[in-house]
């Protein structure tokens, strides 16, 4: 898939991204749409489950909820990290069924190997991208490591005992250091900002 | 001089045709399904296979007719809905807010599974006579609105629910999780939206919900209530 055009799959709306992203109905719409074009891409079909789907979007919301920084300086952060919850709660509600393989997907690539998973993923990081690209005017295609298939073995074998790991794969396929011990918590991950940051810029 | 009489109410008319509607769907689908020609004794077929079929028939015209006079009086309504605000502010909107609610039920019962369960568009105005009152302040939006759905729900606004494999929560559940997706829809901003869309989204929403939803509306608990009410209703 090209960079563009997965944000340009998205729907259109008057609202922020990140306040659409936050509405079922634009969700749903936008998840319906991105598996529809994966489909044609991959040469496959998928079954969504919408009720399943919701649920994903009821738990993801709450996740969110309870680790929103008070701190406006972690926005941006906030962001990345609620992209990694979304593939979470998809991952541990999984909304989606292959129906037919994908024929034209590499037999070497993710989305051949594990359909479902490649199709939540790549719709995570394609909101993350949309908004961070409005808010921040920061706009990175999925790093090299999404392209690695031993990546996805890992991601697909790891997160069956723990969906919470799929935080963590989310950083690496967007080019960050994952956390791999804490991922599910935002207060990890700022903390290790805050140490990353040269000497005299804490507190600014 | 000319004395013009009041319009009659329409709706305890269109609250009959909907309860023979109902009727007559639960008892044609009851008739498929105890009931098959080929399984009796050849004389009592040749007298029950036609009156089968005409009941079948009958049942089938009333279907379409009373499908037909809900959409005629329901026709579009979704889209003219006024917000919550506006229907709840101050009392006098008793007439719109039971045909949307009324409306809101049928989408929310036929996403659930069963489309044809009762819906009592006379139990929904009488849910809103018995919470809505003058002087109530905005800040008291979602508190009104679980009252609503608390009264939806004792008045029984949603009856006869028919257990099916094709139920997406527990047959008792079936009232109260859709009088919730009701009151959410309603409380929810629906501009720019497409009502269908809308609708779909708060079922979905409390349906994934009911586990919260049941044990609070079993315990009238308003407070519970209005807290998911107020934690999802921008989230449509």
């Amino acid at each position: 898939m090209s960079e563009e055009a997965g944000i340009d799959l998205l729907p259109a709306t008057g609202e922020p991204v990140h306040v659409a992203a936050r509405r079922l109905r634009w969700f749903r719409t936008a998840f319906r749409g991105y598996l529809d074009h994966l489909e044609g891409e991959l040469g496959c079909t998928f079954d969504l489950d919408e009720g399943r789907l919701a649920a994903a979007f009821v738990a993801w919301l709450r996740a969110v909820e309870a680790q929103r920084p008070a701190d406006p300086a972690a926005r941006k952060t906030y962001f990345e990290f609620a992209a990694g919850l979304m593939l979470r709660e998809l991952v541990k509600t999984m909304p989606v069924r292959t129906g037919t393989a994908p024929t034209r997907a590499e037999s070497d690539s993710a989305a051949a190997f594990w359909p479902e998973g490649y199709a939540c993923t790549m719709f995570c990081l394609t909101v993350a991208r949309a908004a961070l690209r409005q808010e921040f005017a920061e706009d990175a295609g999925p790093a090299p490591e999404a392209l690695d298939l031993r990546n996805w073995w890992s991601f697909r074998e790891n997160a069956r005992e723990d969906p919470t790991i799929s935080v963590a794969f989310l950083d690496l396929f967007m080019g960050h250091e994952p956390d791999w011990s804490t991922p599910g918590l935002l207060s990890a991950r700022l903390r290790r900002e805050i140490a990353k940051l040269p000497e005299g810029r804490v507190g600014r | 001089m000319t004395h013009l009489l009041p319009h009659p109410d329409p709706m305890p008319l269109r609250e009959v045709l909907r309860g023979l509607r109902h009727t007559m769907r639960r008892s044609r689908r009851a008739l498929r399904e105890t009931v098959s020609a080929d399984a009796l004794p050849g004389p009592a077929a040749l007298i029950a296979g036609p009156v089968l079929d005409g009941l079948d028939t009958l049942a089938g015209s009333m279907d379409a007719a009373g499908t037909d006079l809900a959409k005629r009086l329901l026709g579009g309504e979704a889209h003219r809905v006024p917000g919550f605000e506006a229907l709840t502010a101050d009392p006098g909107q008793e007439e719109a807010f039971a045909e949307a609610t009324y409306a809101a039920l049928r989408g929310a019962l036929h996403r659930m599974g069963d489309g044809d369960a009762f819906v009592s568009e006379a139990a929904a105005r009488r849910a809103y006579a018995a919470v809505v009152r003058t002087g109530r302040s905005a800040e008291d939006a979602v508190l009104t609105a679980a009252d609503l759905a608390l009264a939806l729900i004792v008045g029984e606004a949603v009856r006869d629910v028919a257990a099916g494999p094709a139920l997406r929560v527990a047959v008792d559940r079936i009232a109260p999780v859709a009088a919730v997706a009701a009151v959410l829809w309603l409380l929810a901003d629906r501009e720019g939206a497409d009502a269908d869309g809308a609708l779909d989204a708060a079922t979905d929403i409390a349906v994934a919900l009911s586990d919260e939803i049941a044990p609070a509306a079993g315990a009238r608990d308003r407070t519970r209530l209005a807290r998911l009410l107020g934690e999802f209703a921008s989230h449509v």
